[in-house]
């Protein structure tokens, strides 16, 4: 197990050294320069010039690039372009929104499509399948801004139960902020649960018709040890992937919804940064979200081991 | 005779499909006595493992399966209980061996644990004592170095080493009746052989009775007492086996030995074989169900289903062509 998890840790150095090339890439051949954004419309080409020697501009980008991933092995992404401000303590400061909110969607969506999943599969062709279907089905379908509006709509307009937009801070009591995050947290994570449920549905109906399961009930295990030991301990392979996909779903949509109900997150910050041409921010940011996504991807490649004894032999 | 332990009768098993009820099981009536061997042949497709599964209820009842007749055991009629009381005699009264162990155990669990679970669910004992005899039946079972196997996962053992996994999850809690359903049908024919010679020994060392399924017929010629020989969803011939393999009276019977390939037989000859194939449930045939693919079938046969008759001391048959003729053959 230990050499399993050391490989699965190792394997992640080569993708993140790819990812790194191609964010720095990506964010310097975009036509733009941040020394005239900074600057303004009225300033002159030799002060842009100046501005651009300041700030490395003018080296060549292979330089740029090692002078990028060392600053960044010191903990300094470099300065923002729009105020000035360590790119850390920017990031840092839109992090917490980003982070609370999809867990939030992740949490609900866990708990409500991983039990409909495994009930729909059991009680395979009845109404609650049928019900978990639809559910799934237009959860796919629907974009989240949209439902974004609905639920606004529904919940804030008509019943006044939630705020329209705006986040509250955690610091300014947990329930205020749970209820700032709820709807777009809802948004967010519907899709989700329908994914889950979909995939959970779909494993654990294959799993319930495997031999083994039929193996269990010969043996006088009960039906609820079944269901929820032998088929879901097998059913989970699945569950963890979507699961991992889910998180890193969040994350990415998180922008979206951050906009539409005015969250100041990480989803936010990047969509300004790009439009004021912020390098620092923007690659921070992506590289963020990058290594972040491999992470969890290593780490779902460790949760299979540790499910699924199989794998760890490989 | 030794006591019957278990009485099949007159079992129906419909399972509901989109175009309606189809009968896999029509009538089946057997007996299983205490420490006999009995064996069910048939081709795939004839309920052989239908009747097996039947008789742990292993169906959904609910939307699946519909029984009837009646299936005794310990003097009462398995489909009268509960669910619960069923639950209690599956796995402690009543085993059951699958065909492919790979399959059949579960993957993400040991060995051992699988072997805990049974005795932990029946027999109530610590995790500390069925640990202890887990490792006991793996030793009891011919497993070597059982204590290291205990942990290990199914997809970690040989196939022949997965079998005789499944068979001590299966005698974990001295069942009183094993079902062996195609035991050996998974495996290389040496291992055939050492799997079949542990479940004969069980069987006289447990004192239990075993019904061995199979389409092997030298299996069940070398290790069963009595044998069953199903054709869609019916017996179609019963008695020792010294009756059915020299004297079958059934062309069914007679058709699946002589399908049976000889070390001695003229090589330059095709194989028997028997003629078509077991038509579908849906399509069965009114009369004699093996009327079509029967070389002596008669108008008779077409139109009138044959009873199960007499024949011998321990011989039945479902035959329009026997009775008279079954004296002169003899």
């Amino acid at each position: 197990m230990r050499k399993f998890i050391v490989k699965r840790v190792l394997s992640v150095i080569p993708v993140l050294i790819v990812v790194s090339v191609v964010i720095f890439l990506l964010v310097h051949l975009v036509p733009g320069d941040p020394a005239a954004a900074m600057l303004g419309d009225m300033a002159s080409a030799e002060d842009i010039a100046a501005l651009r020697a300041k700030m490395g501009l003018d080296r060549p980008l292979i330089e740029q690039y090692f002078v990028w991933i060392i600053n960044m092995f010191k903990g300094d992404f470099g300065n923002s372009v729009a105020n000035g401000e360590p790119v850390l303590s920017v990031v840092i400061s839109h992090l917490m929104p980003t982070v609370s909110l999809a867990l939030y969607a992740l949490i609900i969506a866990a708990l409500i499509a991983i039990p409909m999943g495994m009930a729909a599969a059991q009680k395979k062709g009845t109404v609650i399948d049928h019900v978990v279907t639809v559910c799934s089905l237009a959860g796919v379908s629907l974009p989240s801004f949209l439902l974004g509006l609905f639920l606004m709509l529904l919940f804030s307009v008509r019943l006044r139960l939630f705020p329209v937009s705006g986040y509250t801070e955690m610091s300014e009591g947990l329930v205020q902020h749970l209820r700032s995050i709820t709807l777009p947290a809802i948004a967010l994570g519907f899709m989700n649960a329908a994914l889950m449920m979909r995939m959970t549905r779909a494993s654990m109906l294959e799993v319930l018709n495997s031999d083994y399961i039929k193996m269990a009930r010969a043996k006088g295990v009960k039906e609820k040890w079944i269901l929820g030991k032998h088929a879901f301990k097998n059913a989970l392979v699945t569950v963890i992937t979507v699961f991992g996909q889910s998180i890193v779903h969040a994350l990415a949509g998180a922008a979206v919804v951050e906009s539409l109900f005015a969250i100041p997150g990480l989803g936010q910050l990047m969509v300004n940064s790009i439009g004021r041409r912020d390098y620092y921010v923007i690659q921070a940011i992506v590289m963020l979200i990058a290594v972040f996504n491999v992470l969890i991807n290593m780490l779902i490649d460790i949760l299979y081991g540790v499910v699924d004894p199989r794998v760890r032999i490989r | 005779m030794q006591e019957k332990i278990l009485e099949v009768d007159g079992l129906c098993t419909q399972f509901r499909t989109e175009r309606g009820l189809l009968k896999a099981i029509d009538g089946v009536s057997f007996d299983v006595y205490r420490g006999e061997m009995l064996g069910i042949v048939g081709e795939s497709g004839c309920g052989k493992s239908v009747t097996s599964q039947s008789i742990l209820r292993l169906y959904d009842e609910k939307r699946l399966v519909k029984y009837s007749g009646e299936i005794r055991f310990e003097g009462k009629n398995l489909f009268d209980i509960p669910m619960k009381q069923m639950r209690q005699i599956r796995g402690e009264k009543i085993s059951m061996v699958f065909q492919d162990a790979l399959s059949s155990l579960n993957p993400v669990f040991t060995v051992g644990n699988q072997i805990v679970e049974s005795l932990r669910i029946h027999r109530k004992l610590s995790k500390k004592e069925a640990e202890e005899k887990a490792v006991k039946m793996l030793e009891l079972v011919g497993i070597p170095d059982p204590r290291r196997r205990f942990y290990q996962y199914p997809f970690e053992l040989s196939g022949g080493m997965r079998q005789r996994v499944m068979i001590a999850v299966a005698l974990a809690c001295s069942p009183r009746l094993l079902i062996a359903d195609e035991p050996t049908t998974a495996l290389d024919v040496t291992i055939q052989a050492q799997i079949m010679d542990l479940i004969v020994d069980m069987n006289r060392r447990m004192d239990m009775g075993v019904m061995l399924i199979t389409h092997d017929l030298a299996v069940v010629a070398e290790t069963c007492s009595r044998v069953i020989v199903m054709y869609l969803g019916q017996i179609v011939e019963e008695g020792s086996v010294d009756d059915i393999f020299d004297r079958p009276a059934h062309p069914y019977t007679k058709g699946l030995i002589e399908a049976v390939p000889k070390m001695d037989g003229d090589r330059s000859r095709r194989l028997h074989q028997i003629d078509g194939t077991v038509p579908l449930l849906s399509q069965i045939p009114s009369g004699c169900r093996f009327a079509p693919r029967c070389p002596y079938a008669s108008e008779r046969c077409r139109k009138e289903m044959p009873e199960l008759k007499t024949i011998g001391a321990t011989q039945k048959v479902r035959c329009h062509c026997v009775t008279e003729e079954q004296g002169k053959e003899a």
